[in-house]
């Protein structure tokens, strides 16, 4: 029997019945919650599903055992749903562009689940790998068995989601990178070096996209955010106008602000390209990461005639001008008088921004929203952070943490 | 003399200098003098040994030319100002001004000998009879109030006597200036003054809304917080000390009413810019008046008056160079190795005021003059860096067909033809808009080159029939290459009767763009019409844009040519030497040689900066510098280092052999950047100042404030405590719930119903967000999900009897089969398993209070089962058998599909 065989009649009344039960609902959700009600938020928000009755009572116990919440948290986190919902869903909108969850699973968000999956595992996944690490996460298992960890497509992964393979012991956290992906150990930078991140960053473009999603997804600061006109401009490309409409105030007041940290940056990514037959493809959906050591992809150096005297990309060089002035404010490591720090290529420029205080801080925001949704107060906030550092970068923490922050009162 | 290889972006030659004992010459010779060749020469078009091109109508009778350089003068420039209805009128003998002879009428060698006492061999914009036109109300041919179009005519002729083509080198006299104290100036203490106090409530009380880093719509910079410092740290850069009414905060609100707010003590209702009693929107504001830009100004002033009453000689906090300006100490670099050979209308908007385009080509035996037309300052506007930008739809520049009928006649002689120009346009999204045309409406033209979003098109009339007289159909550049941009470009379209056709060229570079149209003479080309920028002559085809030169050919320029003329660049530039042997007070610095300079390439960008260009250390006294330190430099205007565009604060240099050559100096940055135009280039004093210099100690002046803390932590927004799960939890749960695995194919499948309808269900968590169409998805998913649980022997068995299977069909040992009313018996045998996993209903655990009542649940469930069951509401008052199922799947549905299972 399908749904289109169900009489009308029925539907209606179990529509009704539907609305009734949420009409109901709204009067006992105000009410104080005991250490039942406490406990089901907290599953019901880390898991994504409704705990069993006996789950229930289990966290109820924990509760009363461990006041930190991390016991009752951790039977939560156990639930498949937990990697296979929760955390999927809230890492796939920071693997495509149009930052939609709607998006297939893929080997940055698995990268990014195994990470937080394995928080706690021995040795414990620093969630900063994200950024720099050599690292990625294949899966294993599936009836029929997954299709292998291909360079130019996302069937293993999608066709993992599409077997719903619990992420618990499906996925695998690989030596390296560099027999999948292709990238040299030397030149790997976490998820952001994986397949699905150069699809959607390196794509086309001068890549600085790349950069701009790496702000928003891990330090939480779009450009406007970290907008300053006063840094030194002489990274800038040849390709950004300093007159644009014939108009250089639009420059000197708004261009400059952004372009002169991030040309500064976007140098580390100066070897990396997605490549794909701009032809047959010109979506690049069958395209592939490309590395090429020591030479510069030609997106660095097109319209090099707007502005003639501007900067020529020789290397994967970096600098950091954003050390000092307003976005000193983002908690660089070890910041001191100087007025920039310099490097070569992803991994290390990628260090300087995993280690900001805004990492830490954005990463438990995004956990709090994602279990809590709702933004933690600056109290609230500080311990997160505080939590996640000493327990070195650990995710679970911060889920365990939020979900036990917002379990009611 | 001492060669060196120096190519510069500027003009593309060669600088040589050499030490003599009063000065030191800068010999700019030509690059590529002998590469140039092929007709490459900065000479125009030859013109005719007569006078009649000057006016005047007769022929010059007169001696012959003694020498070369006469000749030169005769035909570049006497037979322009012979005329009598030109200078020729008065200064020659028996005129008003015989005693100023160098428009002799019966003798050019008389002219020439006294014409040499009025010009500026080098400068020849310098030159007396240039600069009667520009300081005074002198006689001028083309109307007295074109005094400036006369003065860049007589400049343009003078420059093509004095800079004459193939193998001559013009001589730069460098002088080494002194330069002028730097003097006082004014800089913001890293402490916000008290004087702020004002600022900062203008800023938190009208600025909050964006200008802070907590809110939706946040936008840097954040110089409305609470916090004062953190606020003073973010508005500096917004407040110039040197010309207060150019500051940033200040110019939003009068320029471009930028959010001004309501005031009580105007009389005019709603926000009020700067429309009291100081004037128009636009205009300087009077401080005290009443308007959202007056109080700014009031405030801005207040900390300007506060800074600037401290201040202190520049020199004594950083490390200077002396300070000049750059019209009068900069040196005309210009004069550009461009190919003018057949030029035949040429364009370069160096009047700076009045009406007229002029022709300063030189060609033919008129001038193809344009006059401008709407508003000045409204509708158009002059660039003092050279050009004409038009603003609105009502400016543009027309010719008459008189006037342009030498273009007529000078590209149908050849049946090829070139458009140069550099132009920018004011954006990419304009189309059908015509920057160059010959024309006389909408529908009839000989050439057009115009913009359509991001192509240049090219429209051109031939005798083929398949053209129409619209020139149609055009040529334009691949919109997908985006080709056209926002900025300064050169573009060249190109047109000769063979089988290259129709080009056009970007920056120097062909675009690919190949010549669908065969090719056609020019022979139905139309006479009558008339040149035309920025629009055409009905007036429907308005450009948007700056025009900084337009070159008509009358030949098709070659790749090599036209990248020879992008090459060579557009408007005035100098250089500009700083004086780095003494600091901006006058003391010498300790370390460095004598007359040693840091060498700028210079320009006017636009009408808001400047650019400069690869700074080089050089040294005019013949001493070598030896491990002389050049750090951190600075570009400083009017005594306050710029707070944008530092591109040179980065360099780090040594000066020593081998990278320093005598000839050549030692570059120190290949960049360039550009800088606020502060009072305008007749005003403006510029300085270097350095982190270090010479042997000294470093400055200890703090280019790098770490900023206050405080300025872009964002804080929370609440938001409800209550929210909904979102699709894939839905999914999860419902497969929680009825212990139906999610992969199943008629839910998980390719055409399953969670396949088809998970982008209907929420997206996010939000409430707010929560829509009936999500509802309606949320219960065809859980229908689904009970329908399978029913169908399905062993999932049902042990769902709703505890997995004893005790009947063929049984819920709960119900028989399905039978009337549906007696099936029914005991309800709950369907309503409790779902109750104890949707509700947590637990006999050893009191009920969750988060969760609805369960009795009033069950209550409501029962009814509607009660409902469903009564055999007479089917036909005849018998149910089907299959209607028993229905029935459990549409509780099992009631009971999954509402706020308990989705809430969270």
């Amino acid at each position: 029997m399908t749904n289109a065989n169900l009489p009308k009649k029925l539907t209606k009344a179990l529509l009704s019945a539907a609305v009734s039960a949420g009409l109901l609902l709204t009067l006992s959700t105000a009410a104080d919650a005991g250490a039942r009600e406490q406990a089901k938020r907290m599953y019901d928000r880390l898991a994504g599903v409704p705990p069993t009755n006996d789950e229930l009572a289990s966290m109820v116990t924990a509760m009363s055992t461990d006041a930190t919440g991390r016991t009752a948290a951790n039977i939560a986190m156990q639930n498949p749903n937990f990697l296979n919902v929760t955390v999927k869903n809230m890492f796939l909108p920071m693997t495509n562009k149009d930052q939609t969850v709607f998006y297939p699973f893929n080997d940055a968000a698995a990268t990014l689940v195994g990470l937080v999956r394995d928080g706690d595992a021995n040795p414990p996944m620093d969630f900063r790998q994200a950024l720099y690490g050599d690292v990625i996460y294949t899966g294993t298992g599936g009836n029929p068995a997954l299709p292998a960890y291909s360079q130019i497509n996302n069937d293993h992964y999608a066709e993992m989601e599409k077997q719903n393979i619990p992420f618990s012991t499906g996925l695998v956290k690989q030596p390296s990178q560099t027999p999948f992906t292709g990238v040299p150990s030397a030149a790997t930078s976490g998820v952001l070096t994986t397949r699905q991140s150069a699809r959607a960053f390196f794509y086309a473009g001068t890549n600085r996209a790349m950069l701009r999603f790496t702000l928003l997804n891990y330090l939480c600061s779009d450009l406007e955010d970290v907008k300053d006109t006063t840094r030194i401009p002489d990274r800038i490309h040849k390709d950004v106008s300093r007159s644009p409409g014939g108009d250089s105030t639009v420059f000197l007041n708004t261009c400059v602000g952004c372009h002169a940290g991030m040309d500064g940056l976007a140098g580390a990514y100066a070897y990396y390209n997605w490549n794909y037959n701009v032809d047959s493809d010109p979506e690049g959906n069958d395209g592939s990461l490309t590395y090429a050591q020591g030479q510069v992809q030609t997106k660095y150096l097109q319209n090099n005639t707007v502005f003639p005297y501007g900067y020529v990309t020789t290397d994967d060089s970096w600098i950091n001008y954003w050390r000092n002035g307003l976005n000193a404010n983002l908690g660089w490591a070890n910041n001191g008088t100087q007025a920039a720090t310099v490097g070569n290529g992803m991994k290390s420029m990628n260090q300087e921004l995993a280690n900001t205080e805004a990492f830490a801080r954005c990463q438990a925001v995004k956990v709090y929203k994602t279990v809590c949704f709702n933004e933690p107060t600056e109290t609230v906030l500080g311990q997160l952070v505080s939590g996640f550092k000493t327990g070195g970068y650990n995710m679970k923490l911060l889920f365990a943490d939020s979900a036990f922050s917002c379990r009611g009162n | 003399m001492i060669h060196n290889n120096e190519n510069t972006h500027m003009h593309a030659k060669r600088i040589q200098w050499l030490p003599v004992r009063l000065g030191w010459l800068m010999l700019l010779a030509s690059l590529t003098l002998a590469g140039c060749g092929g007709g490459a020469s900065t000479t125009p078009q030859a013109v005719t040994n007569t006078s009649s091109s000057g006016g005047g109508g007769d022929t010059y009778a007169g001696p012959a030319p003694q020498t070369q350089d006469a000749q030169n003068f005769k035909t570049q420039v006497y037979d322009n100002l012979r005329g009598a209805d030109r200078c020729g009128n008065c200064h020659t003998p028996g005129g008003n001004a015989a005693g100023f002879g160098f428009a002799n009428r019966g003798d050019v060698n008389e002219a020439y000998t006294s014409a040499l006492g009025y010009v500026d061999r080098t400068t020849p914009a310098n030159s007396r009879i240039v600069q009667k036109f520009r300081t005074g109300s002198h006689f001028c041919w083309l109307g007295q109030t074109e005094q400036s179009a006369c003065a860049a005519l007589l400049e343009t002729w003078l420059t093509n006597w004095l800079a004459p083509a193939g193998g001559g080198t013009t001589t730069i006299i460098l002088t080494p200036n002194t330069g002028g104290n730097v003097g006082t100036g004014a800089s913001f203490p890293t402490t916000a003054p008290g004087s702020y106090t004002q600022l900062h409530g203008l800023l938190t009380q009208f600025c909050s809304n964006c200008h802070v880093p907590n809110v939706a719509q946040s936008q840097q910079p954040f110089f409305a917080v609470a916090d004062v410092q953190s606020s003073y740290t973010a508005a500096t850069s917004k407040i110039s000390l040197t010309t207060p009414n150019q500051s940033r905060l200040y110019l939003r609100l009068v320029q471009d009413s930028h959010n001004c707010w309501n005031l009580s003590d105007d009389a005019i209702a709603g926000p009020n810019c700067n429309t009291g009693a100081s004037g128009a929107v636009g205009t300087i504001a009077t401080p005290g008046t009443p308007s959202s830009g007056s109080k700014m100004l009031a405030a801005i002033q207040a900390v300007v008056d506060s800074l600037t009453a401290s201040q202190v000689p520049v020199a004594q906090t950083t490390i200077t160079s002396r300070a000049v300006n750059l019209l009068t100490d900069g040196i005309t670099a210009s004069a550009g190795n461009r190919n003018n050979a057949n030029v035949i209308a040429l364009y370069e908007f160096k009047s700076g005021s009045g009406v007229t385009v002029v022709d300063t080509s030189g060609a033919g035996v008129t001038q193809s003059n344009l006059t401008l037309s709407g508003t000045a300052g409204t509708d158009y506007e002059w660039l003092s860096s050279w050009g004409v930008r038009f603003l609105t739809a009502n400016g543009k520049a027309v010719s008459t067909p008189a006037a342009s009928r030498k273009i007529y006649d000078m590209i149908t002689a050849t049946g090829e033809y070139s458009i140069e120009a550099w132009v920018a346009p004011s954006n990419i999204a304009q189309q059908n808009a015509f920057i160059v045309s010959y024309s006389s409406n909408a529908t009839n033209r000989n050439f057009t080159l115009g913009q359509n979003v991001e192509s240049y098109r090219f429209y051109n009339r031939t005798a083929n029939t398949a053209v129409t007289n619209n020139g149609e159909p055009f040529l334009q550049t691949d919109p997908n290459a985006k080709d056209l941009k926002a900025s300064l470009q050169h573009v060249v379209v190109t047109y000769s009767n063979s089988a290259a056709r129709r080009r056009i060229y970007v920056d120097g570079v062909y675009t690919g763009d190949v010549d669908g149209t065969a090719q056609g003479a020019l022979s139905t080309w139309n006479n009558s019409y008339a040149l035309i920028f920025g629009n055409e002559h009905s007036n429907n085809r308005p450009w948007l844009g700056t025009l900084r030169m337009v070159a008509i050919h009358n030949k098709a320029l070659s790749g090599t040519e036209i990248q020879q003329n992008f090459d060579a660049g557009v408007g005035q530039k100098y250089f500009l030497l700083f004086n780095i042997s003494n600091d901006g007070a006058g003391n010498p610095v300790a370390g460095v040689p004598t007359q040693s300079y840091i060498k700028f390439e210079v320009a006017q960008y636009d009408n808001f900066s400047y650019l400069f260009n690869k700074p080089t250390y050089v040294n005019l006294s013949g001493q070598d510098p030896s491990n002389l330190r050049i750090g951190e430099i600075r570009v400083g205007i009017n005594g306050q280092e710029a707070d944008v565009g530092q591109v040179f604060a980065k360099v780090s240099a040594t000066i020593n052999a081998p990278a320093y050559t005598t000839a050549n100096g030692q570059e120190l940055s290949a960049l360039g950047g550009v800088l606020p135009l502060s009072r305008g280039p007749s005003q403006d004093m510029f300085f270097l100042s350095f982190k270090r210099l010479g042997s000294g100690p470093d400055s200890n002046k703090d280019y790098f404030p770490l900023a206050s803390t405080a300025s872009i932590i964002k804080t929370p927004t609440a938001a409800s405590d209550v929210m909904v799960r979102n699709f894939e939890e839905i999914n999860a749960t419902l497969a929680a719930l009825t212990s139906v695995p999610r992969t199943t194919a008629s839910i998980g499948g390719t055409s399953g119903t969670y396949t088809t309808v998970y982008q209907q269900l929420p997206p996010i968590e939000s409430i707010n967000g929560f829509l009936s169409s999500h509802q309606m998805a949320v219960t065809q998913l859980a229908i689904q999900y009970c329908n399978v649980l029913a169908d399905d022997t062993n999932l049902r068995t042990a769902y709703f009897n505890n997995g004893v299977a005790n009947s063929l069909v049984n819920f709960g040992g119900m028989t399905l089969s039978s009337a549906s009313d007696s099936a029914f018996t005991n309800r709950d045998r369907i309503i409790t398993p779902l109750l104890d996993r949707v509700l947590n209903v637990s006999a050893t655990a009191t009920n969750l209070t988060s969760q609805p009542d369960p009795t009033a649940v069950r209550n409501e469930l029962r009814t509607m089962i009660g409902l469903l069951a009564d055999t007479t509401s089917c036909p005849g008052g018998s149910c089907p058998a299959a209607r028993t199922t229905a029935i459990v799947k549409a509780t099992c549905a009631a009971a999954l599909a509402g706020a308990p299972m989705l809430l969270q």
